[in-house]
């Protein structure tokens, strides 16, 4: 089963690292990038679904904050899943992504972790099995 | 009509007209002449006539215009005017009357305020034109009987000129008001005329005779004095005999002798202090010539000084009395001139002072200063040697005085040194603050830069740190591979670094604070676990939560996650065995949980234990390790610090494994302080009923 990404970040080097990384990584992994929340929102207008969205927060014009609270607010597409990709460490950051999204992972990430993050998502179940 | 009447009454008006003007112009010569009364006596009766009268001149001025008067109500403003003017005279005469029958105070202001509310009223009422034409007349009629009432009252009561005058003036204008109402019913003639203008004019002129009566009668002066002089002049005489019986019961009971003689030396009086000095009574000694109580030659010295004393100037001088007895007594005499109003010389007056106790007094005090003569030639000598042993001690003084000097010299120096201490302390603390602000702020910029720093590097790391294992990955060629890895190792490194020096750094930032929360360790353990996941999936760890359940403590959850993450990454990244143990247990002591985590790793050694929690320190066998930035530890312990708690660590020694202990605080601690403070609430509250 195909699962498609969208990777939204204003540095197109991390939309293509994490292209590569990600389908080289997991079979089935279909990536797509937008460099900006306008094409992000424009996508998801023309009907393209994503299984999952990789949301940058400080982007310049509209920032993920924005393009989060768009998309949460357009009911066919509030179930869509959102991690926060973000370079901020600050409180707000940290518990906006962890609570207001599915999860957030902090830049620069090991593609191994971003890609249990994304399996936890959408297993949406416990892990915890080793005591 | 024929025109001939009319012409007749035409010239016989012309004359009418002028006698109308010229009562007008003598009743507001009245009103200013009264008014001018008031500025100069300040009496508000006059005021109040001044006003009274001032309408009536309207009101023959209008009768100069059209006489006579129309029979029916002309709705003019001059008429209005016209018919008004005769109110106020009857108000001020009925207010004057009933003040002086009824209140006789010498204070107006009241009925003074009460005239000019109706003045006023009826004014307005008038000229509103709201009042019929029946009842207008019929209280002008009323009011007229009322004050011809209260004229008699006061004759009878007062039996005075004036209340005569006032009666008259009143019958005046009630002829003069029914004669002139009879042209509203009958035709004119010219003998009515006259006793209408006649009526009027004697009225009037009674009235001026009640400010002005002259002299001859001497019903005192005026309305001035018929209605408050009068009163005035009672209450004064009150007054005077009141301060006159004063001033004898003064003079009465001086210790002094007062004497009073008039022009022909004839004593009139004499008060009783006076008396008993010459042991006359005052009645012996009243009507005697003043010149028996004196011997020859007092007669001679005071006829001597009378001719000197007839000026208003004191004298005073030293006399001998003779008493009834003829003994002689010596005073002091004090004479003055005494001046009737019109400074014509009355008399004299004499004050008298016993002074002969005064001169045996003097006569004692010679004695007695003799006496004291005498022990003065003995206190000299003794001064003398007093004087000399005084000047050993001016020497010894002198020494003192410069020895003082000297210490003053020293103070001065000293305070002064004191002053410049003060302002050096001054600068000195000002100093300190600019460089604390200057330190706080650069310790600010450095927070900023580094955090800034840390920022930007996170972006570009990313693709590496993605990229740089897939690339190794397809490397095929083993020796670029291991390349590859050196590479990725150092990004990592960096990678790494970057993040725990951002953490560090806003952990030592004063302006990130913590939110707690109060969850149970024992659980939540379960979910950090499962977010750190991906720390050691793949490796073989063992986790052991010894936690007893309902830990509950006030924690920060991402910090505690930091902590947790650092804690069992460093067990993972120093264990010997390839199976990891980590265990979690928690023991309560007072008021906080100890948390111990405990690993079976390689141990610290006992020279290394203290520095643990260095920043940028690593133990010397792993310096080369690209895994460890040096900083976890300090991270950890900045973070239970920043928890209010303590961190430490135990280890038996190498291959030991080692144990990291710190506090939390516990949530039980709070609502059992909770309680304690309810509990003394109570207390207190008992002990005060």
């Amino acid at each position: 089963m195909t699962r498609t990404i969208l990777v939204v970040d204003d540095n197109p080097d991390v939309i293509n690292s994490l292209k590569i990384g990600l389908e080289d990584a997991t079979q089935g992994y279909r990536i797509l990038g937008a460099e900006n929340g306008q094409k992000c929102l424009k996508l998801l207008q023309d009907n393209i679904i994503p299984d999952i969205i990789l949301l940058d927060i400080m982007m310049p014009q509209m920032s993920g904050w924005e393009v989060f609270d768009k998309i949460k607010n357009n009911p066919s597409w509030n179930k869509i899943p959102i991690i926060f990709l973000t370079a901020r460490t600050d409180r707000t950051a940290k518990n906006a992504g962890g609570f207001l999204g599915d999860d957030y992972i902090e830049k620069p990430f090991e593609i191994v972790d971003l890609k249990n993050r994304i399996e936890i998502v959408f297993n949406k179940k416990s892990i915890i099995k080793t005591r | 009509m024929n025109s001939k009447p009319n012409l007749e009454g035409r010239r016989r008006v012309d004359i009418t007209s002028f006698f109308w003007y010229v009562l007008s112009i003598f009743i507001l010569g009245m009103s200013v002449w009264l008014f001018h009364l008031f500025f100069k006596e300040r009496d508000l009766r006059k005021l109040m006539f001044s006003f009274g009268l001032l309408p009536s001149a309207f009101t023959f001025v209008y009768l100069g215009v059209t006489f006579p008067p129309p029979i029916q109500a002309e709705p003019t403003m001059f008429f209005s005017l016209f018919k008004w003017g005769t109110i106020p005279i009857i108000e001020s005469i009925f207010f004057i009357l009933g003040d002086r029958i009824f209140y006789g105070k010498r204070d107006f202001k009241v009925p003074f305020a009460m005239f000019l509310f109706f003045y006023l009223f009826s004014f307005f009422l008038l000229l509103s034109n709201t009042i019929p034409e029946i009842i207008f007349y019929s209280s002008i009629q009323f009011g007229t009987i009322v004050i011809l009432v209260l004229s008699i009252v006061l004759i009878i009561k007062e039996k005075m000129f004036s209340a005569w005058l006032f009666f008259l003036s009143v019958c005046c204008f009630t002829i003069a008001g029914i004669s002139l109402s009879f042209y509203m019913w009958q035709d004119e003639n010219i003998t009515n005329t006259l006793l209408t203008m006649f009526s009027f004019f004697l009225a009037y002129t009674f009235l001026a005779l009640i400010f002005k009566l002259p002299a001859s009668i001497k019903q005192n002066d005026g309305i001035g004095a018929y209605f408050s002089l009068e009163e005035k002049i009672k209450k004064i005489e009150a007054e005077l005999y009141d301060s006159e019986r004063k001033y004898r019961q003064v003079v009465e009971s001086l210790k002094e002798g007062i004497l009073v003689f008039d022009n022909k030396s004839c004593t009139t009086y004499v008060n009783s202090y006076a008396a008993q000095m010459l042991e006359y009574t005052t009645n012996e000694m009243t009507g005697k010539s003043f010149f028996e109580f004196l011997d020859d030659s007092g007669k001679n010295f005071v006829q001597e000084k009378l001719e000197y004393i007839f000026d208003n100037v004191e004298n005073e001088y030293k006399i001998e009395f003779l008493r009834k007895n003829k003994t002689k007594i010596l005073t002091t005499m004090h004479m003055s001139t005494l001046f009737d109003n019109d400074g014509k010389k009355i008399g004299i007056l004499v004050v008298l002072q016993d002074i002969s106790y005064r001169k045996q007094m003097e006569a004692a005090l010679e004695e007695k200063l003799k006496k004291l003569q005498q022990s003065e030639l003995a206190t000299l000598n003794i001064m003398e040697d007093l004087q000399n042993s005084i000047g050993a001690l001016t020497l010894a003084e002198k020494e003192i005085r410069e020895k003082n000097e000297t210490l003053q010299k020293i103070n001065i120096e000293l305070s002064s040194a004191r002053e410049e201490l003060t302002i050096l302390n001054e600068n000195l603390e000002k100093k300190v603050k600019e460089r604390t602000a200057d330190v706080e702020k650069i310790l600010k910029q450095k927070d900023e830069f580094v955090s800034q720093l840390g920022h930007d590097l996170k972006t570009p790391l990313t693709p590496l740190n993605v990229l740089l294992p897939i690339i190794k990955e397809r490397e095929q060629d083993p020796k670029q591979k291991e390349l590859l890895g050196t590479v990725y190792d150092n990004v990592l490194y960096m990678k790494n670094l970057v993040m725990k020096t951002l953490t560090l750094a806003q952990l030592n930032s004063p302006n990130t604070a913590l939110s707690l929360q109060e969850i149970d360790l024992s659980v939540h353990i379960y979910n950090i676990l499962d977010m750190e996941r991906p720390l050691f999936q793949g490796k073989n760890v063992i986790f052991e939560n010894n936690i007893p359940s309902d830990t509950v403590v006030q924690i920060d959850l991402i910090q505690i996650r930091e902590l947790f993450d650092n804690l069992i990454s460093n067990a993972i990244k120093y264990s010997q065995d390839a199976e990891v143990k980590i265990s979690f247990e928690a023991k309560q002591m007072n008021d906080c949980y100890v948390v111990l985590v405990k690993d079976n790793g390689i141990g610290i050694e006992a020279n290394q234990i203290q520095h643990v929690f260095d920043e940028f320190y690593k133990a010397d066998y792993s310096r080369h390790d690209l895994q460890s930035t040096g900083l976890g530890l300090s991270i950890c312990k900045r973070i239970v610090e920043k928890h209010g708690g303590r961190m430490w660590v135990e280890s038996e020694g190498k291959g030991k494994g080692t144990t990291f202990f710190f506090t939390l605080k516990s949530h039980k601690r709070l609502s059992g302080e909770k309680n304690i403070n309810a509990n003394t609430n109570e207390v207190s509250i008992n002990t005060v009923l």
